[in-house]
């Protein structure tokens, strides 16, 4: 072991027991981190990289029956340690951050109080002491105004400035290793690239190793020194991020950096016609208050949006979270109630009557995020995509529907044999190509897209994206595409609107969005998401 | 459908099983309670049936005037030492294992009561000279059967009124949530004894008044729960499908919802054993008479001097709530979808 070298993982192997049996998490995992570097482990999920994170402070979970191999950190073994010697270097010389901030403060104890515990969890300060070091640590964890938010609680604090009280935490007792599992994930684009460079700035100053785990390789062209891959629970390759990027070796590490949203959107049709027409949409979302909850103000979530979308093409509506973009895809599906017009092929949704609704339903349909969420866990997979055809075609005969039902089930991806399964039994991939064909079976003219992609990894969400664009070019469906990932949108959008704190800032043509931003808002939002591709541009020009 | 159990319910039984305290508890459970629910048959005072003169009779399904054997009352009774000689003397007689029923007085000349554990009488007497171990038997299915309507008729109403509070929500949830503050504000027991203390509750009556108190606690969970599914996207999947609102309920939030409530219904049903137990100890329960165990407790109470009523009291009491909630145990745990 060379003095720069400050962990080494040799041959650690970890497994759990499930219900459905053992899981090896990790497979003779090997792994050095040396003193000041940012070592980024990437992996898609399940791939045990967060296991091995864990396993370094063992802040493994209680089902794990075999941890082998060893950890030296500063040429001290920590596997099997005593949980008294271990305590002492959690905190002091390792420290965590952790994806969820929200999840990982406690709600009830203010910013001061929660760094403080950090602190003389390993020192004795006074009081004095002790809040001086903590305004110290709020400023270099990019909190300037660190007095005023000392009695703070976590939910006066947004997404990204919990992020940065995580971190103060952390950094507490300047440890020599910093792992941090996906720290920007939960956060919108821009606060992702601010603490990006937090993290970066912090460690060069304090000459900190930060093991960085993540799954997204523009984070790590951006930060890391060195990276490694992990598939599996095995790493695959290890080597600087120059090398890892410009020559990779294993294949794997050649998929995964290929797996960005490539392609360009359907060709466009000049003569298409209108299909959807907002004017003047707005959402409002009442705040209740007393006894008897009477309206007493209301949050406007999507204000005078208009837009419109011609057949066959892709309209796609970007934004950070709290923009507005969902409920005005849930507003065009009136599942959200809307003021304004919204016209679909010539009727006037806003002024349908119930009934009439439900029978146009089969003609717009949505897809959700959240591929787990989006299915009612007792229904087959066969009940999900048969549910709207019994609705929209109830004298259809069951030898038909079904055809019907694997016809589409195949045109998605999938096989027939999936059909009698539970959707907890696919993975998320699988999960949106199920809500794919659920929509798809009916045959809509028109489908909402409400983040697809945004749960996926990214070499699932490569084949999802050309999955979308295969199915309009095929079927001419209109799409509207609600998402806060750039590169997907580029990928598949004509025409792009950018949303902010409910309000349209700018809309036009995707090129003139991309090349041409006139607000700053857009400017912003681009510089975050395309800067480290910028930055990937410039040096490693992949060939 | 009801044979072929979903892959989710055979994983749940699965799991039942694999939770030994609460398996066995189950196991021990179900042969008490089809030991007990024959009771007119495993102990009575009137033979299973008899041969009397070359007929066969039924007293234990039918009444018949003593005037058949000889006697002289409205109903046969079948321990005078006549009528047993009469029948006898003319055919056979096969009695049930216990030959007492709970309300059967068995007293012996010169013996006090209550009277002490004998072959005769394996538990002792109460302190009216009747078998404990006839009212045990008794009161134990009255108990279960008791707790047992309670519960499906409140887990019914609360399930359907939390379905409705938690789907709509708006005006209505909350006109019945402050509706259920003032109704579970008003003290229960104070209130069951003052109704109790003006009309004299039979096992009907009794079950319709505790109804009114107990189907709040399970409302309020369905409430939460289908407000929770209410937010879930396949319910907006559902509505963008067009699926209409009685469907939406019925086939996607309650049998979601269902969970939640099945995981509370044990406590229930526990509960309502005890709240049984506890009106009958205070005298408030059922008539007079009735075969109970609180009834029992309370005589074990009053007469220190004879142990074995209020071991058997103690006994019977504990070991059945402490059944009924380890299998709660074991069933919440096996519907719990973290643990699946």
């Amino acid at each position: 072991m060379t003095s720069s070298q400050l962990l080494t993982i040799k041959k650690l192997t970890v497994s759990f027991a499930s219900s459905n049996g053992i899981i090896e998490a990790v497979k003779k995992a090997n792994l050095n981190i040396n003193k000041g570097e940012i070592l980024a482990l990437v992996g898609e999920s399940g791939s045990g990289k967060t296991v091995t994170g864990l396993s370094i402070p063992q802040l493994l979970p209680g089902n794990v029956i075999k941890l082998e191999g060893s950890i030296i950190f500063d040429g001290m073994e920590l596997l099997k340690q005593p949980e008294t010697i271990l305590r002492n270097i959690r905190g002091k010389h390792i420290s965590m951050i952790f994806q969820e901030p929200m999840a990982s403060l406690n709600p009830l104890h203010t910013i001061e109080k929660q760094i403080g515990e950090m602190i003389s969890q390993h020192y004795l300060l006074s009081k004095k002491e002790k809040r001086a070091r903590i305004i110290e640590l709020l400023n270099m964890a990019g909190l300037p105004e660190g007095e005023s938010r000392l009695n703070a609680y976590p939910y006066n604090l947004s997404g990204g400035q919990r992020q940065r009280v995580m971190i103060a935490m952390a950094l507490a007792n300047s440890p020599d290793l910093l792992i941090a599992d996906e720290p920007t994930t939960s956060l919108d684009v821009t606060i992702q690239a601010q603490i990006l460079d937090l993290l970066k700035e912090i460690q060069v100053r304090t000459k900190m190793a930060i093991l960085l785990i993540t799954h997204n390789l523009s984070i790590v062209k951006k930060v890391a020194d060195r990276v490694a891959v992990m598939r599996h629970g095995e790493i695959v390759e290890e080597g600087t991020t120059e090398k890892i990027f410009i020559r990779p070796w294993h294949i794997y590490t050649k998929q995964l950096i290929d797996a960005v949203p490539k392609g360009e959107p359907t060709t466009l049709d000049p003569k298409a016609v209108e299909i959807v027409r907002f004017d003047n949409i707005s959402v409002k979302y009442p705040i209740k208050k007393g006894l008897m909850k009477r309206t007493v103000d209301c949050i406007q979530a999507v204000k005078d949006v208009s837009a419109l979308i011609f057949e066959g093409q892709t309209l796609g509506v970007v934004g950070e979270s709290g923009s507005g973009k969902t409920s005005l895809g849930m507003a065009i599906l009136r599942l959200e109630r809307f003021e304004g017009k919204a016209i679909f092929m010539g009727k006037g949704i806003h002024l349908l009557h119930e009934e009439n609704m439900r029978r146009l339903r089969s003609r717009i349909q949505i897809v959700f995020q959240d591929p787990y969420g989006a299915f009612n866990p007792r229904m087959t997979v066969r009940e999900i995509i048969d549910e709207g055809l019994r609705v929209h075609q109830p004298h259809m005969q069951t030898q038909e529907r079904n055809e019907l039902i694997v016809k589409t089930l195949i045109e998605v991806g999938l096989e027939k044999d999936m059909l009698d399964r539970l959707p907890h039994e696919f993975s998320g991939g699988q999960r949106q190509r199920i809500a794919i064909a659920r929509a798809l079976v009916l045959k809509p003219k028109f489908i909402v897209f409400d983040e697809p992609t945004s749960s996926l990894d990214s070499s699932v969400q490569v084949q999802m994206i050309d999955l979308f664009r295969d199915i309009q070019r095929k079927y001419k469906i209109t799409y509207m595409f609600i998402s806060h990932d750039l590169k997907v949108i580029q990928a598949l959008s004509h025409y792009v609107l950018v949303m902010c704190q409910g309000e349209v800032i700018e809309q036009g043509p995707v090129g003139q969005i991309f090349k041409e931003p006139k607000e700053p808002y857009t400017k912003t939002l681009l510089a975050a998401a395309l800067n480290v591709r910028a930055l990937s541009d410039v040096h490693f020009v992949t060939g | 459908m009801f044979f072929k159990m979903s892959i989710l319910n055979q994983r749940r039984l699965k799991k039942f099983k694999a939770n030994r305290r609460g398996y066995y508890s189950m196991l021990i459970f179900l042969f008490i309670l089809i030991f007990t629910l024959p009771a007119e048959f495993i102990s009575n005072d009137k033979p299973l049936f008899l041969d009397y003169k070359n007929q066969l009779y039924f007293p234990v399904v039918i009444d018949y005037p003593e005037s058949v054997f000889g006697g002289f009352l409205a109903k046969t009774n079948y321990r005078d030492p006549f009528i047993i000689e009469e029948i006898n003397a003319n055919g056979w007689m096969i009695w049930p294992p216990f030959k007492y029923s709970y309300r059967t007085i068995n007293k012996t000349p010169g013996m006090p009561v209550p009277s002490p554990p004998s072959i005769e009488n394996p538990l002792g007497t109460d302190n009216q000279a009747r078998d404990v171990f006839a009212r045990l038997i008794y009161g134990f299915r009255t108990t279960i059967l008791f707790s047992l309507i309670l519960t499906s008729f409140s887990s019914i109403i609360g399930i359907i009124t939390g379905a409705v509070q938690g789907y709509f929500g708006g005006l209505v949830d909350i006109i019945f949530q402050r509706l259920l503050e003032i109704w579970n504000g008003l003290p229960l027991f104070f209130l069951l004894i003052v109704i109790f203390s003006i009309i004299n509750p039979g096992f009907w009556i009794l079950i319709c008044v505790l109804l009114v108190f107990s189907w709040a606690g399970l409302s309020n969970v369905v409430r939460a729960e289908v407000l929770r599914i209410r937010n879930f996207d396949f319910i907006k999947a559902a509505r963008a499908l067009g699926v209409k609102k009685h469907n939406i309920i019925l086939k996607h939030v309650l049998p979601n919802a269902m969970v939640a409530a099945m995981t509370f219904i044990p406590f229930t049903f526990s509960g309502a054993v005890t709240m049984l137990i506890i009106l009958d100890f205070l005298g408030f329960g059922l008539p007079a008479g009735s075969a109970s165990l609180g009834e029992l407790l309370a005589q074990g109470r009053a007469n220190i001097q004879a142990p074995w009523l209020g071991i058997v009291g103690f006994f019977s009491v504990s070991i059945t709530l402490v059944l009924i909630i380890f299998i709660g145990e074991a069933f919440r745990d096996s519907f719990d979808p973290k643990k699946i």
